[in-house]
């Protein structure tokens, strides 16, 4: 039996694990689910040892100045993270320095990506000008009121009893139907998703049983 | 000194407050001190004489020394205020000799010894000489007060033969400077009112004589506060009292038996959804087993951004450099597999030189499978036909990385080496050097995840429209992220390709007319009737909710 077979035999094992997940919760599915985890963080550890720790460590044994810097300090505020693996409080403040640095840098990247990347070209692509196609023009149009009505479902700050509450209500109950056919559209990508992984795991196992009967 | 300070006290205003009343350290003679900081003495036999409980010679002043060391003088006339044995002028002490000088106050034979204090701070009914400690002449707190016995007033011992004051007054005062008629009998010690448990356990830590003394000043003290009024209940917590009353007075009833619970039929055992998913599942393995059922369903799909990925990657050759970045996992495999396989199979059959990077431990792992796709492909090894950067680590702040500075990026691959003079990067084979992002020819990304979509948008996309030479995007997404990253699709130079339905159109795509791939056909028609037969088993699992809500509607 070659490596290969062995290989495409134990994931057709674990597939099917899961796959009895259908008749309920039962220990071969949490052996497979387990498995998956277990798995899952050994290979990041790995990867990470393989492409992050040890060349970092190899570069800094080199003792050049450069290395030194580039590697020494990420090095040193990651050592400063340590301390937070015991229960002892007495030095688990230094892993606050680390800790900040990393969501200072986080949070400034992931703000101002966001403004440049998602919010500015979202909004301009709301208010984009139409072109002079009468189905363009019709988009355009629908995307605006769409966008408004579903920006007004979360507008609770009228008193619902006034005039405005009452009309704001109203337009805010088609926005909320609006956000619902976009619930289903996410739904039915997610359906998608899944049949195509049940459809490819079916072939997978059906292979695999068709070639111990040679076929 | 004890007379003024008593004078002003506001407790009780009689004279046995004023005797029961321990000073304050600091307004004590040396000597007084000492005996207050002494553990107290053993309590004296009721009717022994005050004098019993003086000082030692030791803690007494020159001056009373000799006195004390002299057997007691006979007791003095009751009702005699003045003190019968005067000393000479030298053996008293400084504020009695003034006292003596003074004129204007009555002698120590006649008149009580006054404390070393000036006129100005005696009271009137002192200042005045022949002001007595008659009903007239004294303040309102000591009117009334009896003067039993005549006390020497100068050594302070009580020459009566009546039984000595309470503790708490005579050990403290008795050696004292007061004047005789000041050494009234005290009145008789008001019993203490009661004591909680808790004052109890505080008086419990204080010495005998600070703990009379403290009692009796915080009996006097203390004010007497009206007990509080008792809380007004209303009618649903009497009536919850009542019932708790009740529940807590009657006995706990005994456990009646459950009835048995109908026994549940094979369906109700099973379950709805259960038996769903089975049907669901027995149809699709029946669909994979039995090929061309429908042939109907085997058309190829029809994506309308396929076909543009399909001519730009079409538009590539040998020359152009692609980044590709691995950011799924093996939980998509049976979508991105189909895309990868597709997209890059075409990269690969046009020789398009390829970069590989990743921030997903799981995406780096994928891209070495690639590698013996490419070296079976005839591809050069690492550095020359194809650039194999590994795991980046970081997340945003490496893609953050690759857009602003992607000679940083190079310079390590997945094996630590720099990869800034290889031949891929200098331009050796494709006459073109790789110095930023916009010297690539397309950026391939494939992503399971909206967040890997809005990393790449935010922090490479930018980047790589700016210049003299921008460059595309192609995201090649599963089916659940498609929707949700839609508003990215719309940017210019960004398109996406998703799903095992973008896979096989942009296989479809690649076949030439007439000579559709059988296998991508059959795949099409899985993809296509697994999805019907969901829609049906949906159905059918409504229509079964529904009947059974009726029914027991109906019973």
């Amino acid at each position: 039996m070659t490596q290969d077979a062995i290989v495409n035999i134990v994931a057709a094992v674990l597939t099917l694990m899961v796959l009895s997940r259908i008749a309920g919760d039962n220990p071969l599915f949490r052996i497979a689910q387990y498995l998956f985890v277990g798995v899952s963080l050994g290979l990041a550890f790995v990867v990470a040892y393989h492409q992050a720790l040890r060349p970092a460590v190899v570069a800094l044994l080199s003792a050049e100045p450069p290395a030194i810097w580039l590697y020494g300090v990420p090095l040193a505020l990651g050592v400063l993270l340590l301390p937070r693996i015991t229960g002892d409080q007495h030095l688990s403040w230094l892993a606050n320095i680390p800790l900040a640095l990393v969501f200072g840098v986080g949070g400034a990247l992931a703000i101002g990506g966001a403004i440049i990347g998602t919010l500015l070209p979202q909004i301009r692509d709301t208010a984009r000008t139409p072109s002079g196609e009468i189905g363009a023009i019709i988009g355009v149009v629908v995307l605006v009121i769409g966008t408004v009505l579903t920006l007004a479902s979360f507008y609770y700050t009228t008193p619902p009893e006034s005039r405005s509450g009452r009309m704001i209500r109203g337009i805010a109950m088609i926005g909320h139907w609006l956000i619902m056919v976009a619930f289903g559209f996410f739904f039915a990508g997610a359906l998608q998703s899944y049949l195509s992984a049940l459809v490819e795991r079916l072939n997978f196992v059906l292979a695999v049983v068709r070639s111990f009967f040679g076929a | 000194m004890s007379r003024n300070q008593s004078g002003r006290s506001p407790a009780g205003g009689a004279v046995s407050a004023i005797a029961e009343t321990a000073p304050p350290a600091g307004d004590l003679p040396d000597w007084l001190r000492d005996i207050a900081a002494q553990p107290p003495a053993a309590p004296s036999a009721p009717g022994a004489p005050v004098a019993e409980t003086a000082p030692s010679a030791s803690d007494l002043p020159d001056w009373l020394r000799n006195i004390a060391a002299q057997p007691p003088a006979a007791p003095s006339a009751p009702g005699a205020p003045v003190a019968e044995t005067a000393l000479p002028a030298s053996d008293l002490p400084d504020w009695l000799t003034g006292a003596l000088s003074t004129p204007d106050i009555p002698s120590a034979e006649e008149k009580p010894v006054a404390p070393p204090s000036t006129p100005s701070d005696l009271p009137d009914w002192l200042q005045t000489p022949d002001a007595t400690p008659g009903a007239a002449g004294l303040p309102d707190w000591l009117r009334g007060a009896e003067v039993p016995a005549a006390t020497d007033a100068h050594d302070g011992r009580s020459h009566t033969t009546e039984p000595a004051a309470p503790r708490g007054s005579s050990d403290l005062l008795s050696g004292m400077d007061l004047p005789e008629w000041l050494r009234v009998e005290p009145e008789p010690k008001p019993e203490p009112p009661p004591l909680s448990g808790r004052d109890l356990d505080w008086l419990t830590r204080l010495g005998s004589i600070a703990e009379d003394e403290t009692i009796t000043g915080v009996t006097v003290a203390t004010p007497k506060l009206p007990p509080p009024p008792a809380p007004k209940r209303t009618e649903e917590q009497v009536a919850a009292l009542n019932l708790l009353r009740r529940l807590a007075a009657e006995p706990i009833p005994a456990a009646t038996p459950l009835p048995l619970p109908e026994p549940a039929g094979a369906l109700q055992r099973i379950g709805l959804e259960r038996m769903l998913s089975m049907v669901l599942l027995i149809l699709i393995i029946v669909t994979i087993l039995v090929p061309g059922l429908f042939p109907a369903l085997e058309t190829p799909p029809v994506i309308p951004g396929a076909s543009e990925i399909y001519r730009q990657i079409a538009a590539l050759g040998a020359n152009d450099v692609v980044l590709i970045g691995y950011e799924w996992d093996a939980r998509r495999v049976g979508e991105l597999r189909p895309l990868e396989q597709a997209v890059i199979g075409q990269l690969i059959a046009q020789d398009v030189k390829l970069i590989l990077v990743s921030t997903d431990p799981q995406g780096t792992l994928l891209q070495f499978d690639l590698l013996d796709t490419l070296r079976q492909a005839g591809y050069r090894q690492q550095g020359e036909g194809y650039l194999l950067l590994g795991y980046k680590p970081g997340g945003e702040m490496a893609l953050r990385m690759v857009g602003r500075d992607f000679q940083t990026v190079l310079r390590s691959d997945y094996r630590g080496d720099d990869a800034t003079g290889s031949v891929l990067i200098t331009g050796v084979d494709t006459g073109r050097p790789i110095e930023r992002l916009n010297d690539l020819s397309l950026i391939i990304v494939l992503a399971d995840d909206t967040p890997d979509v809005q990393g790449w948008m935010e922090q490479v996309y930018p980047q790589a429209q700016t210049g003299d030479r921008s460059v595309s995007l192609v995201f090649l997404l599963p089916e659940e992220a498609a929707p949700i990253v839609q508003p990215y699709m719309r940017q210019p130079g960004v398109t996406a390709l998703a799903g095992r339905r973008g896979a096989l159109a942009y296989a479809a795509l690649e076949q030439h007319a007439g000579s559709f791939d059988p296998v991508i056909a059959r795949s099409i028609a899985q993809q296509r009737l697994a999805t019907l037969l969901f829609a049906i088993v949906l159905l059918f699992g409504l229509a079964g909710v529904g009947g059974a809500a009726l029914r027991r509607r109906r019973s």
